[in-house]
């Protein structure tokens, strides 16, 4: 026993975890990331990769339906652990590889049979050959991917046919964490962090999460401005990254994914140095952003949906209950 | 001249391309500390042993209506494929197997990773694990022929499709001096081959981790122990082929081998943190109208000045 205890205290002494946010929880998911990002617990990208399942927040409607269906997924040993605030993320994440390291299964627990799959249906591709059709969600569990946020789409391949997008799991307390003007610059950085997860570099990401939690921090400016100018510099200078974003996902008065970063990293450096006044250009509200996803993604590859998604900076919290639609025209 | 080694060889074979593997892995957790800010500890580059374990205690579980069969014969495959690649390395003197068609050998246990990944994707049946396999059959398109191009430039300098030959013939020149076109495009099919840095769409976070997305325990670890596995073949292939195998001063010969393999891990492992990942189906224009007349004509001006060299 005392060799398979040990074996087991080391094997979960930096555990996986896999996010589930609810809408508006992103100071509970930034506590997360933050902890896991100092720990260096890995953050699952599925089910299938994690230890425990931390839901952010609280779930309301769909979003809990949705955490029961994943948490069914999780291979065991196991740990479901919602995080309601902040204040919770510490004592109850670093309890986690004590609880996994004894963890027993629950007896008289059969686990329920998974429903039925639907096969694939087939239809006419771009080319006007038959090729299967797939029913994907994307979302609300996706890595990099924002709160609540589900797109339905219909996948040919992997183009993306039809797509409607909604927000799951608004609650009547449902409130924008990044509402207050002061966090503009933390927001921004969370975004930029966000669409440089999806591009795959990592190293940056976690630098940009960084930079994010000292701003949060209110840290003195001068030093953070100095470090951020250098981030912003290096990720200007790769031109492996913009030619990746150019011309993803382009709607008039914001430009493309490429041109919605460079506008982001301005505005960090410049909010940082004067807080608060007004932003140059068109920044479009959450509800339009919802209603122009869609046709954005049609027709678009599904790494390049991912990276368009990520590139507007669409917060979930502020959207009304509703979904929006786009079809594949031609 | 190369040496076939004792038949016992092939046993340590495992270990030692174990230890290569390990080496990766622990200068990527390395690496991954270094990125998030905390100190490279001798507890951070542990990592890959406590993932290890930690894969091993997990439950293996499976999705519903899977294809089981494929998806462990592709899952354990590549472990198998990256052992098979590996035994007609020459460690300075000595290679388990080293046959007269070594080099074709080399490409032909790397190329099954094409089915082996792939499997890997479509027996997990879910969409995400799919879409990895695909896209690890798009990459393939892309940088597959360029890197089989490259792969003939060192045959073709040293006359021979052995890899000891080969290894010789850089007594006095390695062959990376003038087919350097060559080695980076083998650079680049390894990263392709092994999903690894801006090559990893087929294992990424933005479909859910893709191939990987629905393995875990034991399965989960024999495909992130075959991909380090493979990468380590690899690394340790380009030695006899453009980094002048066991030459080197004062040194033993393994030792030189050995030493240059873990310079050519470095540098993949390296590389793989200081870029974007590329998009996939982007991959083929540059591959195709950049890297292949580059190493053609790379392989051409090998030929020429083989023939003029008589």
């Amino acid at each position: 026993m005392g060799l398979i205890g040990s074996v087991r205290r080391a094997a979960f002494t930096r555990p996986h975890l896999l996010l589930l946010t609810a809408p508006g929880a992103a100071e509970v998911r930034i506590a997360v990331e933050r902890f896991a990002r100092r720990r260096g617990w890995p953050l699952a990208d599925s089910p299938a990769d994690a230890d425990a399942l931390v839901e952010a927040g609280v779930l309301h409607g769909e979003m809990a339906e949705v955490a029961e269906t994943v948490w069914r997924q999780l291979p065991a040993p196991s740990i479901r652990m919602p995080l309601a605030v902040p204040a919770e993320v510490e004592p109850g994440l670093a309890d986690l590889p004590a609880r996994l390291a004894s963890w027993r299964p629950e007896t008289g627990e059969e686990p329920e049979a998974a429903p039925e799959l639907s096969m694939a249906d087939r239809a006419e591709d771009r080319d006007g050959l038959k090729l299967d059709v797939l029913h994907v969600p994307l979302g609300p569990l996706l890595p990099h991917w924002p709160e609540g946020l589900r797109l339905v789409t219909r996948l040919q391949g992997d183009v993306i046919q039809h797509a409607e997008a909604e927000v799951l799991g608004l609650g009547p307390d449902t409130r924008s964490f990044w509402a207050v003007e002061d966090r503009r610059a933390a927001r921004r950085l969370d975004a930029i962090a966000r669409l440089l997860g999806v591009a795959g570099w990592t190293a940056m990401q976690w630098r940009c999460q960084a930079l994010r939690d000292r701003a949060l921090a209110d840290e003195p400016r001068d030093r953070l401005v100095g470090d951020l100018k250098a981030a912003a510099a290096r990720i200007r200078r790769s031109r492996l990254l913009r030619s990746e974003l150019t011309g993803l996902g382009a709607v008039a008065g914001t430009g493309d994914a490429a041109d919605r970063l460079h506008q982001w990293l301005t505005e960090v450096v410049h909010d940082l140095r004067a807080p608060g006044g007004e932003l140059a250009g068109s920044h479009p509200s959450a509800a339009e952003w919802l209603d122009m996803l869609p046709d954005t993604v049609v027709g678009a590859e599904l790494t390049a949906a991912r990276l368009i998604v990520a590139s507007v900076d669409l917060d979930t919290a502020e959207a009304e209950q509703r979904s929006t639609t786009g079809v594949h025209h031609g | 001249m190369v040496e076939q080694s004792p038949l016992w060889s092939v046993l340590l074979l495992p270990v030692a391309l174990g230890a290569l593997a390990l080496f990766a892995a622990s200068l990527n957790a390395g690496f991954a500390a270094a990125a998030a800010g905390r100190p490279v500890v001798a507890a951070e580059l542990a990592g890959p042993l406590r993932e290890g374990t930690r894969l091993l205690v997990r439950q293996r579980r499976r999705t519903a209506r899977a294809d089981v069969l494929l998806w462990r014969l592709g899952a354990g495959g590549i472990v198998v494929a990256a052992l098979l690649a590996s035994a007609v390395i020459p460690f300075g003197g000595f290679a388990v197997s080293d046959m007269p068609v070594g080099v074709v050998w080399f490409n032909a246990m790397e190329v099954l990773l094409w089915v082996l990944v792939w499997m890997v994707g479509w027996g997990g049946n879910s969409a995400y694990s799919l879409v990895g396999g695909y896209r690890f059959l798009a990459q393939g398109l892309a940088y597959e022929l360029p890197l089989m191009f490259a792969l003939t430039a060192p045959p073709l300098a040293a006359g021979s499709l052995r890899v000891g030959e080969i290894a010789q013939a850089q007594e006095s020149l390695w062959f990376v001096v003038w087919m350097p076109v060559a080695f980076a495009v083998y650079l680049i099919g390894l990263a392709g081959v092994t999903f690894w840095g801006p090559l990893s769409s087929p294992a990424s976070s933005d479909v859910a981790g893709g191939a990987l997305a629905e393995l875990s325990g034991i399965d989960r670890l024999m495909v992130l122990a075959g991909r380090y596995l493979m990468l380590a073949a690899g690394a340790a292939f380009a030695v006899p082929m453009f980094l002048g195998g066991g030459h080197g001063p004062l040194l033993p010969p393994w030792l030189w081998s050995v030493l240059k393999t873990l310079a050519v891990l470095g540098l993949l492992v390296w590389l793989g943190w200081r870029w974007p990942r590329v998009r996939p189906e982007r991959l083929m224009t540059p591959a195709w109208l950049v890297l292949l007349p580059a190493v053609l004509v790379q392989v051409l001006i090998v030929g020429v000045l083989a023939l003029a060299r008589g």
